[in-house]
């Protein structure tokens, strides 16, 4: 045993299989993981209620100092209730938002993250309204 | 139990256009056609379903409606999420989906109805595509029901004891009752009957003289006097026919055009066929074609029916039940080639599978045991590469080389389309 784990069996053939062969592997004890997942699922981490959950594509740079970027996706959970400095997306002059929610004293202010934008107070107008929360950002880096 | 989406597509628009909440909305069927949803709001204003655009273009403008061309990539998304939702929250009543926006769910007891109908509106509404909900014994009186929960806007109703059954019958209109359509609503029409009531209230012999064949209508009749009869066996049995037609966005003279876009049909239909186990028969094919070839532009221009149209459609029968598309489709292209004119314009098609038979249930043909020919082996074996494709999820990617023919001018036009679709990386809404 000691000997098959310091030198390749085979010493002609690339060491990926040696270190893949069975000899140098532990043995799996599987009874504690009955009934559990084998892999981890992207989708079950990001999203907790897939029918109300929907992906946005981010068009602009009013979240980056919170490292939110053109082109990132976010995940929107539509049902959930904003809270105090949730990221949310917001409904305003017809187009989507993507700003930081203050809840001050009943009132609502949307805040940019780019050090730029002023803060927007919403419920002027009766269209304006809390889409929904962003739980998670995704940026792929390769495809 | 039945779960209706109040004005469906319209609700999927206003998902994403939050701001058309409470405004007059319409979508429009493939091609901007005819209108095919209405918000409460438009119903008010008098604009019928099926009407043409063209006719109450003033009044949209006028009034301010906003229109939209359908977008079926949303709202099939849409429907799934809350086919999911309610699917999960029915638990173990079994659930019958009716079509894009209706389920009936089969609940035991009435408090359960009513807790599981709370939590389906309060859900849904979440999601932000408002359901109503009504509850009675049979289906056609849970239809009902909906009917009257949406007339008075409280968006639930119960119908469960013989009082509120009754009274329910006896406000009804005829014409409104699941089941009944255009043809014996026309019939009913001369015997001045108005509500449900009245015609449950025919004596048998009278109901045998308005519909002596008409099966549904006899059990509509039955249900209406809380008799179920339209069981959920019925959803069991396997499809019969499967179609694709669609209407071209500009028409085609090209017979290489054409054969493109059957190849799509049979494409689509077949992959369908698959997913659900099952062979066709044989199919129907059809072609539209204008008989004044030169008016193509002043087709797509005014829309006018005007002209004449024809249709030439072939019936064929497969050498032996099949899903398997390159076998069909030499078929269908056989039978297009012989419909084919040149020199004519066409601006429809369309492609109905018939005869569906389970996988299973296939008789395996005598003759292909006795001559096992190169003719069925090729068929085999392009039955397999379908199969393994199919399981390493690459089926979409394998197409007849004639679908590529096709140019992109026959898609149905959707002018106002919002091109959302949240099941496509390049359909998703923008967030700035």
């Amino acid at each position: 045993m000691k000997k098959s784990l310091n030198k390749p069996l085979k010493p002609l053939e690339p060491k990926v299989q040696i270190v893949g062969s069975v000899q140098a592997g532990f043995p799996i004890h599987s009874d504690g993981y009955a009934g559990e997942e084998l892999n981890l699922s992207l989708d079950k981490l990001l999203i907790k209620r897939p029918d109300s959950t929907f992906l946005m594509r981010v068009t602009g740079l009013s979240m980056k100092n919170v490292g939110i970027f053109e082109g990132d996706l976010v995940v929107v959970e539509r049902a959930r209730k904003a809270k105090n400095g949730d990221i949310v997306i917001c409904y305003l002059d017809q187009g989507f938002n993507l700003k930081r929610l203050y809840l001050k004293d009943g009132s609502a202010t949307l805040l940019s993250e780019d050090g730029q934008m002023p803060p927007i107070s919403i419920g002027k107008s009766e269209d304006d309204q809390i889409w929904g929360v962003v739980t998670a950002v995704i940026r792929q880096l390769h495809s | 139990m039945v779960v209706d989406a109040n004005s469906f597509f319209v609700s999927c628009e206003r998902l994403f256009r939050p701001d058309l909440a409470g405004k007059p909305v319409v979508v429009l069927s493939s091609n901007d056609g005819c209108v095919v949803a209405r918000s409460a709001e438009a119903k008010k204003l008098g604009i019928g379903m099926g009407e043409p655009y063209f006719k109450i273009e003033g009044l949209i403008k006028r009034e301010k409606v906003s229109w939209f061309s359908s977008n079926f990539a949303l709202y099939m998304n849409i429907s799934l999420r809350l086919s999911d939702f309610i699917n999960r929250q029915a638990g173990r009543f079994p659930v019958w989906q009716y079509s894009v926006d209706e389920w009936f769910i089969k609940v035991s007891d009435l408090d359960t109805s009513k807790n599981l109908a709370k939590e389906i509106i309060n859900g849904a509404s979440e999601l932000g595509i408002p359901v109503a909900i009504g509850i009675a014994p049979t289906k056609t009186l849970a239809k009902a029901a909906i009917w009257r929960a949406k007339e008075t806007g409280k968006g639930f109703y119960v119908a469960t004891d013989l009082k509120t059954i009754n009274n329910l019958l006896k406000i009804i209109p005829v014409g409104d009752v699941w089941g009944i359509g255009f043809k014996t609503q026309k019939k009913l029409k001369s015997t001045r009957l108005k509500t449900a009531h009245q015609l449950i209230s025919l004596p048998k012999l009278e109901l045998a003289k308005l519909s002596r064949q008409d099966v549904v209508f006899h059990k509509t009749i039955a249900e209406l006097k809380g008799e179920a009869c339209f069981d959920d066996e019925r959803t069991k049995q396997h499809q019969q026919s499967m179609a694709m037609t669609r209407t071209f966005g500009s028409s085609t003279t090209k017979l290489i055009e054409l054969e493109g876009i059957i190849a799509e049909f049979t494409t689509q239909l077949s992959r369908r066929m698959r997913q659900k186990k099952l062979l066709g028969g044989g199919a129907v094919l059809f072609i539209r074609r204008l008989d004044k070839h030169n008016l193509v532009e002043e087709i797509a221009y005014t829309r006018s029916y005007r002209l004449n149209r024809h249709y030439m459609a072939k019936r064929l029968l497969f050498e032996r039940p099949t899903n398997e598309t390159i076998t069909i489709l030499a078929d269908l292209n056989r039978a297009l080639k012989s419909l084919y004119r040149p020199g004519f314009s066409y601006d429809k098609a369309g492609v109905t599978m018939l005869n569906l038979i389970p996988q299973n249930f296939a008789p395996q043909p005598l003759h292909e045991q006795l001559f096992s020919s190169s003719h069925y082996q090729d068929h085999n074996k392009r039955v397999a590469i379908w199969q393994t494709s199919s399981e390493r999820g690459q089926e979409r990617l394998l197409k007849p080389a004639t679908e590529l023919l096709k140019g992109e001018t026959w898609r149905p036009q959707k002018k106002w389309s919002s091109g959302l679709n949240p099941a496509s990386l390049f359909g998703l809404p923008q967030v700035k």
